[in-house]
């Protein structure tokens, strides 16, 4: 008698072959009314499509990571080879996130290196009063770097099953996170220049406001690692959460946005003003 | 410099296994890192955040409004903005943004 596995109840090889799901579909089309809402509301002053799009979009991506966050633990589906997909799937996502933000460098740099004639030739810009790089930027890149240092205690602290210090540096990183973003948002509000005051505005608060989103991004990215890591999800062997879209991931992706920052530092707040 | 990285990363993947890459190092060595970050939260963090929160907030400049006047490059409206009155911008403050036409709204904060 030959024996067959039952391919429909077990696991005969390393890779996850996902079933049938609506969230791809339904991500797809909260994507395309999110940016046509967008385009509704700046030309017709509706935000109808807009909500409907960003409700379809935060559903989806709540149902699609609850989906893999059950896969991953309770189904035991991320095996050593889907979790290796999975780190190289976020090193690409990453890169792609490089390459972004070195699109808003490359408008600021193509701006300030030769201010057109309308400015006054000269950057900042005339009639722009530019942020002091050595208040609050500094206090905020002592933020960043100190969050730094916290996510891998955090992440060293797991290597070694210490699950208490692990949860406590990760809280301690999600609070700096909160902080930043508490900080930037005081800068905002007490700038004299905004998003409409010539190019140096408009360089100036696309990149550190898509920066500031992937702050706020980024730590519900580690909230999540946390409440996960609270509910026992990260083992030393297996923490895919905080590796990929867990632990490290976390880690890494927050490290990217800790660099974005430094670079923002350097040129926009430093040699920019 | 970019073949190193990719040599490291290559090497990295081929090791193949989650643990090995990830877990690279003794358990020992990875509670003398864990110690090393932790003495650094502990020591390092706390002065450094406290030195430059103190600059930020009592040592160095209030950011300045600068004087109004009316430069084709600043204040551009091309289009109302899609929210409010459509002249004034989403974080707008009365003390330290000006109205295009109209000029500050209040006078400039005082510290």
């Amino acid at each position: 008698m030959k024996l067959k596995p039952d391919t429909k109840k077990w696991l005969v090889n390393p890779y996850h072959l996902v079933e049938y799901s609506p969230w791809p579909l339904t991500g797809s089309l909260g994507a395309l009314m999110l940016t046509s809402g967008v385009a509704a509301w700046f030309h017709k002053f509706n935000m109808n499509l807009f909500y409907l799009g960003i409700m379809l979009i935060m559903i989806t991506m709540m149902q699609w990571w609850r989906d893999v966050t059950r896969e991953s633990t309770m189904m035991g589906f991320h095996t050593s080879k889907t979790a290796k997909g999975l780190r190289i799937g976020m090193i690409l996502f990453i890169i792609s996130e490089i390459c972004f933000f070195f699109a808003f460098f490359w408008a600021f740099f193509h701006s300030s290196l030769a201010p057109t004639i309308e400015l006054g030739s000269n950057w900042p810009p005339t009639g722009i009063n530019p942020l002091s790089p050595w208040s609050v930027p500094l206090l905020n890149t002592v933020v960043l770097l100190a969050s730094g240092i916290t996510v891998t205690w955090s992440h060293h602290s797991l290597m070694t099953s210490n699950y208490k210090e692990s949860a406590q540096s990760l809280m301690m990183t999600i609070l700096l996170g909160l902080y930043f973003t508490y900080l930037q948002g005081c800068e905002y509000i007490e700038t004299s220049f905004s998003l409409s005051d010539s190019i140096y505005g408009t360089t100036f608060f696309v990149a550190t406001g898509f920066h500031g989103l992937h702050v706020i991004i980024g730590t519900i990215f580690l909230f999540t690692c946390c409440m996960r890591h609270l509910k026992f999800h990260f083992t030393k062997t297996h923490y895919l959460g905080f590796e990929a879209a867990g632990m490290q991931a976390a880690a890494w992706y927050w490290h990217f946005v800790d660099v974005v920052w430094l670079f923002l530092f350097i040129s926009i707040y430093w040699w920019g003003s | 410099m970019a073949t190193k990285v990719f040599q490291s990363l290559r090497h990295q993947f081929a090791k193949g296994s989650t643990r090995n890459y990830a877990h690279a190092g003794s358990h020992e060595e990875h509670v003398a890192t864990a110690r090393r970050w932790k003495l650094m939260t502990y020591f390092l963090v706390p002065p450094a955040l406290l030195a430059t929160w103190y600059n930020a907030f009592y040592i160095s400049e209030h950011h300045q409004r600068p004087e109004y006047i009316e430069y084709d490059h600043l204040r551009i409206r091309t289009k109302a903005f899609p929210w409010g009155d459509g002249n004034h911008t989403l974080f707008h403050n009365p003390e330290m943004n000006a109205v295009p036409g109209v000029g500050y709204e209040a006078d400039p904060p005082h510290h």
